[in-house]
């Protein structure tokens, strides 16, 4: 379950244009929300609040083994966010939780560039009783840059202080981080490769996108580097519109190659699989999640519908079903009307083509927004640490509720290969379980 | 008090399987279950381990993947204890010491475990989430590591002390030697610089500590040991910023026979028993707190009292009352012992001759009055006119004559009199009501206060005491001047130090100088003692501890 205040981070992100699935960090988000998602443990309730257009706040309580609690504010000067954000009651499911993200071709990200204004983002929790202090600030400086700062301050820790400057250019998008934990400074850039016409696909939509990443890090005081690169390649079954994405990421300071593989199989289902391979150490492991979504009723559906698709209408209107779906056929041509034009005409047949398959996907994507999910199931299991996560995730009465559990086989904090003696012990056994409320006006 | 040191343990090869689980088990707990091994080899391999871990990575990071397997443990000959010297009961509190040479030769162990090659993976989990940007394909890479340690060479000398409540160690002469093989060989030769570098603190603090801390559980007969000392001893283990971890364990004291224990507990308690023979002769008690009968006398000899300061009259008029108070007859010993120590009273002869100091007994009359200034009594002054009437100044010396006469017959009924005259005496000499002496001083302050005026005029009336023609005197009380300027200078630590010598029984060198109690029979070799006794701090003025350093 995404947190309010995370939901309003996104919301200005959505709203300023920033592209969030742009980011090199994010490249493998579909199969990490799939297999390594949060259970949460303990109690916790959430009770937030959008008291005015430019200022949130949220106020906690969590239980486990003792009482804690923390309180958040945040305020942003970015116009028209309260548009974005809407309270628990009327959040689609699917918005509320991690799930699948459907990565956007790159010919969509270029359309919100003349409306931009500078705007910024302050937000900060207190956490009590270990006063520990969260503080971040967001600032948008530029159609293209982005900047964070992260800081957090507590008796217990020592103080930290983490600066993102992002630069994302559409194709290519690059961030520079350094963090005073470790001393750690990075680099990592991501580049889209233009959605040119298909050679071998016969199909002449092309809604696929392609993208390579990499990233370089180095711990300044402990000087430990890491390196990875990652190739991402996501698109629409060609036949039933079902997204998929494929992600390959390589590790090549220790060797180690991980690839997924992730589906939308149905409007209720998503599937996602993991395998890892170490070439050094010729350890692998093969993970699997799953989200069952289960749809309400259909006579809140028909209520409901008119304003979520009002809502989704505004969401994706950055979008923009009015923007060119062949825009990757007359990249770099000015005189497009007319050119398209003269397309029309040509290839009456194939366009039809065209638009019959965006049909498919568009009627599988609204068939997405119209199902009105009340509640979804999420199993994530690992051969090799042998362990069996389960995630309800739903909404009741305005609250959104999410539950879980972790269960484990092995024993809980020791090293591996002490598990060699309660081997007989083959039952599962639950080492977390948690119940989250949240509640949003 | 016997013991036994069982070879055959050592005989067949077994015990080097012993040695592996033990090891492995000590070295994968965290819960600090204790251990314990025969052989002080097994011990010192162990804590050799231990270290090496604790150099492998700090307790915040864990870069251990899994746990340690010993895999090879291998003493292909007996470890040998040779006991160089042993002394059962030199010393007050301490039973038995003995002074052992443990060697060990041509020892090898071998230790697998994994670690974590992904360091940056290790702090990015530490750190706070919120802050830690996230790594894509940061995945654990764990390293297996074998080291093996061939060649071991100890040999040690130690000092040993069984005491009342625990068993302490210390190693003087210890020659560490191994070949160290690491699989990884960028880590070898760092791994083995820090562990050379914490051999001594190994033998130096973790090791002694471990072993007197399992010892205190063992005396108490696994009591759960909340003792001040074991606080303080992690304290101290928390400053070296590794606690040592206790690696003996209960099961392995079932060889201790009961025998040798219900023995040893035996003694400890034949010598807290009120016997009339003293066993040890310059220490007040053995049991920190009372006092013991024969020794009232040298407690009462510390008591302010103007009669302790001229002893040599004393002695010269009663020779026999030291001998009275040593004699078997509890009568004569509270009457004559603590009549001639009790008596704030100068001897008669002291004014005769005129060899008294006006200082040293102001001295003593306001440290009397010190140490009974807690019950709130007043001084009450008394003015003399110069040309008054001096009252009755031999008057309160008519008595010590009495107690004298009286205390060497023992059958008289004037002691028993002067048992009557003196009931805070008979309480003195109950042990219990030693631990504070502040009921002595309370019924005694009142004499001196009323005496003190008239001793303290006397002089001003006659000629000083220098000035006095008797020159076999005159030296004397010169030695009496030293004495007393002496008394001045910590006259205000005096009564303190009178009452920390009742409880700790190894001190007042100042007092009983005349022979030299222990000498240290090793020097000092770079390796320290580590406390044996329970909070106590070894100062200038105590005797140095037992094989000292």
């Amino acid at each position: 379950m995404i947190e309010y205040m995370e939901q309003v981070l996104r919301s200005f992100e959505l709203c300023t244009g920033w592209s969030r699935d742009n980011s090199y960090e994010n490249i493998t988000a579909t199969s990490e929300n799939l297999l390594n998602f949060d259970v949460p443990a303990g109690l916790k309730c959430q009770v937030s609040n959008k008291s005015t257009p430019n200022t949130y706040s949220t106020f906690e309580l969590s239980n486990n083994k003792l009482i804690n609690g923390s309180l958040a504010y945040l305020y942003t000067n970015c116009k028209g966010l309260e548009n974005y954000i809407s309270n628990s009651r009327d959040i689609q499911l699917q918005d509320a939780s991690e799930t699948y993200r459907q990565i956007r071709p790159l010919y969509r990200h270029r359309d919100s560039k003349k409306e931009f204004e500078p705007s910024s983002l302050w937000y900060g929790r207190m956490y009590y009783p270990t006063s520990t202090l969260e503080a971040m600030v967001a600032k948008r400086l530029s159609p293209e840059t982005q900047f964070v700062a992260k800081c957090l301050s507590s008796l217990a820790h020592t103080s930290v202080l983490t600066l993102y400057w992002q630069k994302d250019s559409g194709q290519n998008c690059q961030e520079w981080i350094a963090s005073s934990n470790e001393g750690l400074v990075g680099y990592r850039v991501l580049h889209n490769f233009i959605g040119s016409q298909s050679k071998l696909n016969s199909s002449l939509y092309n809604n696929s996108s392609l993208s390579i990443g990499g990233e370089l890090w180095f711990g300044l005081m402990n000087t430990s580097p890491a390196c990875s690169t990652t190739l991402r390649y996501c698109t629409h079954s060609a036949n039933t519109g079902k997204p998929l994405t494929l992600t390959l990421s390589w590790n090549p300071l220790f060797g180690h190659v991980s690839s997924t593989y992730s589906v939308k199989a149905s409007s209720g289902a998503t599937i996602s699989s993991k395998y890892d391979f170490n070439l050094y150490s010729i350890e692998s492991n093969l993970s699997f999640g799953c989200d069952l979504w289960r749809s309400g009723n259909k006579k809140s559906k028909l209520k409901a519908h008119e304003d979520l698709s009002e809502a989704a209408s505004t969401r994706n209107s950055k979008y923009a079903e009015d923007s060119p779906m062949f825009y990757h056929l007359m990249a770099g041509s000015l005189n497009s009307q007319k050119l398209l034009d003269d397309l029309n005409v040509t290839f009456a047949s194939s366009l039809h083509k065209i638009n019959k398959e965006r049909s498919i996907i568009q009627k599988f994507e609204n068939s997405l927004i119209d199902a009105n999910f009340t509640s979804v199931w999420r199993l994530s299991t690992s051969l090799r640490d042998k362990n069996l996560k389960v995630l309800w995730e739903g909404k009741y009465k305005g609250f959104l509720i999410s539950a879980g559990t972790e269960l484990t086989n092995g024993p809980l904090d020791l090293p591996s290969n002490l598990v060699e003696e309660p081997k007989s012990a083959s039952f599962f056994r639950p080492s977390k379980f948690g119940v989250q409320l949240q509640y949003s006006m | 008090m016997s013991f036994r040191f069982n070879k055959e343990t050592f005989e067949d090869n077994s015990f080097n399987e012993q040695i592996r689980e033990k090891l492995t088990h000590a070295l994968n707990a965290d819960t600090g279950s204790t251990s314990q091994s025969k052989s002080a080899n097994t011990t010192n391999t162990a804590a050799t381990d231990e270290v090496k871990q604790e150099t492998k990575g700090p307790k915040k990071l864990d870069i251990l993947k899994s746990g340690i397997t010993v895999s090879k443990v291998n003493f292909p000959s007996i470890p040998q204890l040779e006991i160089l010297d042993l002394d059962v009961s030199a010393q007050s509190k301490s039973l038995l010491k003995g002074i052992c040479k443990i060697s060990c030769k041509n020892a090898m162990l071998e230790i697998n475990t994994e670690i974590e090659a992904n360091l940056l993976l290790l702090y990015t989990n530490n750190g706070p989430a919120f802050t830690t940007p996230r790594l894509i394909s940061n995945n654990s890479f764990s390293v297996p590591i074998t080291m093996t340690f061939d060649q071991i060479e100890l040999e040690a000398i130690t000092n040993i002390f069984v005491k009342n409540t625990s068993v302490g160690i210390s190693f003087n002469d210890v020659n560490l030697d191994f070949n160290f093989d690491c699989s990884i060989k960028l880590l070898q030769s760092s791994i083995e610089k820090r562990l050379k570098g914490s051999m001594e603190t190994v033998f130096k603090d973790v090791l002694p500590s471990v072993i007197f801390s399992m010892s205190q559980r063992w005396f108490t007969h696994g009591e759960p040991n909340s003792f001040p000392s074991d606080d303080k001893l992690s304290d101290q283990a928390s400053n070296h910023s590794h606690l040592p971890r206790t690696i003996l364990e209960d099961s392995d004291l079932e060889d201790l026979s009961p025998a040798n224990m219900l023995r040893l507990s035996t003694l400890v308690s034949s010598r807290q028993s009120l016997s009339l023979n003293p066993t040890a002769m310059n220490t007040f008690s053995a049991i920190p707190g009372c006092l013991e009968r024969q020794n009232l006398h040298r407690f009462n000899s510390r008591v302010p009292a103007l009669s302790n300061f001229y002893p040599d009259y004393y002695e010269n008029e009663a020779p026999d009352l030291k001998s009275l108070g040593r004699s078997t007859s509890s009568n004569a010993v509270v009457g004559g012992g603590g009549h001639i120590q009790q008596h704030n009273t100068l001897p008669q002869r002291i004014l005769e001759e005129r060899s008294y100091d006006i200082k040293t007994i102001a001295s003593v009359q306001s440290r009397i009055y010190e140490r009974s200034s807690g019950d709130s009594t007043h001084v009450r002054r008394r003015k003399i006119k110069m040309g008054g009437r001096v009252k009755s100044k031999p008057r309160p010396l008519t008595p010590v004559e009495d107690g004298v006469e009286g205390a060497t017959d023992v059958e008289s009924p004037a002691l028993v009199e002067h048992k009557s005259d003196y009931p805070e005496l008979v309480s003195i000499s109950t042990p219990a009501a030693l631990h504070s002496p502040r009921p002595i001083s309370a019924a005694q302050s009142p004499e001196p206060l009323v005496e003190n005026p008239a001793f303290t005029n006397i002089p001003s009336l006659q000629l000083p005491a220098q000035l006095a023609p008797s020159p076999d005197i005159k030296p004397l009380t010169s030695k009496l001047n030293l004495l007393e300027e002496a008394h001045n200078l910590n006259r205000r630590r005096e009564f303190q130090k009178l009452r920390s010598s009742l409880y700790s029984p190894m001190r007042n060198k100042n007092f009983y100088a005349s022979k030299e109690m222990e000498r240290p029979i090793l020097e000092h070799k770079g390796l320290s003692f580590v406390g044996l006794a329970q909070g106590l701090k070894w100062g200038n003025e105590d005797l140095p501890p037992p094989y000292g350093c």
